[in-house]
């Protein structure tokens, strides 16, 4: 994992937000809540699980952009990466959105409550995030757990895997695209009163954001479940994600054989030695898997031992539980339950109401039974390491090179006897096999830093979309939009913006004098970049104290409260600046 | 700050870290240059 560091931070955050949300909406918090304190904190606790989030996302991605194995391309990467790499792209598009809007309620919510509806409308300004299609987003990793769960249990190759990253990829990006327009994508019916262009647009529109993703998740599901070739027709089954799979039929034969007493394995075919034998079939399995390269028959090997099998079960079982959102997904198409305080759809609002609550029903079981089947693995945690013949362990899972086993088949027989010092010299250097070739470096921190970027873009921009928003209906009602009494000066913001060019210019300054090595330049650049930085940050607190605008009390405007909220929020960016990479 | 500190502490060859910060730098500019317009400018 890149950037482990933020990642366990961003996951700590996380889960300290969720505890304090529960508490929270426990506590009469929440959207339409009456305890005040609460409301904020369910506000406040919000923004932390979105930073968390947000922190996570960007670390997953970084991984799978620039932390695969060596030889293994974009083309080649397991179907749970690309969707993680493709929701993971998705929520640092929409979750900064969200949490754009919500830095804006919470403002506005603590101080003057004059903008946005306090505790009552929280739900018609950050509803967009927990409904269609921002849920088609957060449900991407799902997808690709299932149908690598299905193709691993079924033990065969996946058919056209470029139209399955094409399938996944559409889920994500178009739903997330579609998320960021700060709107529940929902059919409002009464067409009959619309105009035929209106019309059409609703349906494109509605087309677009909603159905082209489900396309995509039907792609995946349905190659998924299709039968690749005539040769592997006997081992397609359609059902074989949903059940347990069965061991290699070589590897089982010779357990069997070696858990009785005087009994050896059979002898090798096509004159392999013995335990090349067990290698090529667990291989060959793995092939069938669809790992048809050396590392995912590695790892696809050591899943099929049978010391894990009943570990092998449990993918079975979790992608049954992975549909567990499909409920909520269909609500989700009538806005359910993201309106759901105050639900005035249309339609047949009994249905849309149930099929919310079965998927509620359904995620609290799933929990439970991950819960379940977590419990038990952590008092079989040694076992798990264990090789399934009985012999010690390697270091690689039991799939090792022939060369390897024999090599350490005669080691462990030379330890048994006592060896001498020499010997056991001897036998460490010869289990010391040469370590590989350190990877080149693949510019985890400049592409963390790229997808920090997207992050920090989408935050503004949503920021500023709302800003714009609202200027059109202050104008449109009041005639204006900055306050009376209230002036910007602008010397300090033009100040800022020359900041800015000139820290560009020194910025690359120190970019070109790092690349020539020279030492003394490239310190003298970043810390002109520093002090200019600091300027900046002083100029937006000369226009904090010049404009002294009320927050609070009768004077209090949406102005102020966003005016406040957009040029914090930059701000903060400036002066988190890269602290992700430390 | 971060990078000025791991530059002069030694991670002189360590070119991305810079180019990184510069690229940030770069996409700041240009967010402060949307905002600048939206919220100061046209108010």
């Amino acid at each position: 994992v890149t950037f482990p560091r933020l990642a366990a931070a961003g996951f700590w955050t996380w889960l300290v937000g969720v505890v304090l949300v529960v508490i929270s909406i426990a506590s009469n918090g929440g959207p339409s809540g009456g305890n005040s304190r609460f409301v904020a904190l369910f506000l406040a606790s919000h923004i932390a699980v979105l930073i968390g989030l947000i922190a996570a996302a960007g670390s997953v991605a970084t991984t799978v952009l620039t932390a695969r194995a060596p030889g293994m391309n974009m083309r080649r990467i397991p179907m749970f990466a690309w969707s993680a790499l493709i929701g993971s792209l998705g929520m640092l598009l929409v979750l900064p959105a969200v949490l754009g809007v919500l830095i804006y309620t919470y403002v506005d919510y603590q101080y003057g409550r004059v903008g946005f509806g306090g505790n009552l409308a929280i739900n018609d300004w950050i509803g967009f995030g927990f409904t269609q299609p921002a849920t088609i987003v957060y449900s991407v990793v799902a997808f690709g757990f299932a149908i690598e769960v299905i193709a691993v249990s079924s033990g065969r190759k996946l058919p056209k895997r470029g139209i399955i990253y094409t399938g996944i990829g559409l889920l994500g990006i178009v739903a997330a695209l579609g998320a960021m327009l700060q709107e529940p994508s929902i059919l409002v019916g009464g067409f009959d009163d619309l105009p035929f262009g209106l019309w059409v647009g609703e349906i494109l529109s509605y087309g677009f954001f909603n159905l082209l993703p489900v396309l995509g998740g039907f792609i995946v599901i349905s190659l998924g479940c299709a039968r690749p070739t005539q040769q592997q027709q006997d081992a397609s089954d359609l059902a074989a994600g949903l059940r347990p799979a069965r061991r290699p039929h070589g590897v089982r034969r010779c357990c069997r054989q070696r858990r009785v007493p005087g009994r050896r394995c059979p002898p090798p075919r096509h004159g392999l030695r013995r335990g090349r034998v067990v290698v090529h079939r667990v291989r060959r399995g793995a092939q069938r898997a669809g790992c048809d390269h050396v590392l995912g028959a590695r790892s696809c090997g050591v899943a099929r031992s049978p010391t894990r099998q009943r570990f092998r079960s449990r993918p079975s079982v979790s992608s049954l539980l992975s549909l567990a959102a499909l409920p909520m997904l269909i609500a989700g198409f009538a806005d359910q339950p993201a309106n759901a305080s105050e639900f005035d759809y249309s339609g047949p609002q009994n249905l849309w109401n149930a099929l919310s609550a079965t998927g509620h029903v359904l995620m609290l079981l799933t929990v439970l039974a991950f819960a379940g089947l977590a419990i038990p693995v952590v008092p079989q945690g040694r076992r798990s390491g264990r090789r399934p013949v009985g012999r010690p362990h390697v270091g690689m899972g039991h799939v090792v090179a022939g060369p390897v086993r024999q090599l350490h088949r005669r080691t462990h027989r030379r330890l048994s006897r006592t060896p001498t010092r020499s010997q056991a010299t001897e036998t460490r250097l010869m289990l010391a096999l040469p370590s590989a070739a350190p990877p080149a470096p693949k510019r985890q921190t400049f592409v963390g830093t790229a997808l920090g970027c997207v992050a920090a873009g989408s935050l503004v921009g949503a920021m500023l979309a709302l800003w714009m928003l609202f200027r059109t209906e202050a104008v449109d009602s009041a005639g204006q939009w900055v306050p009376k009494g209230i002036k910007i000066p602008m010397v300090p913001a033009n100040t800022m913006l020359l900041c800015f060019v000139l820290i560009l210019v020194f910025a690359q300054w120190t970019v070109y004098a790092a690349k020539n090595e020279a030492r003394s330049h490239t310190a003298l650049g970043l810390a002109l970049v520093g002090i200019i930085g600091a300027a900046i940050v002083n100029a937006q607190a000369y226009i904090y104290a010049r404009m002294k605008m009320p927050i609070i009390g009768d004077n209090a405007t949406p102005f102020n409260a966003m005016f406040y909220a957009i040029t914090g929020t930059f701000t903060l960016l400036i002066v988190l600046r890269h602290r992700a990479s430390a | 700050v971060i990078t000025a500190f791991r530059y002069l502490g030694g991670r002189t060859s360590d070119r991305e870290i810079v180019a990184a910060h510069a690229l940030y730098w770069y996409f700041l500019g240009a967010l402060f240059f949307a905002l600048w317009f939206v919220v100061y400018v046209t108010k």
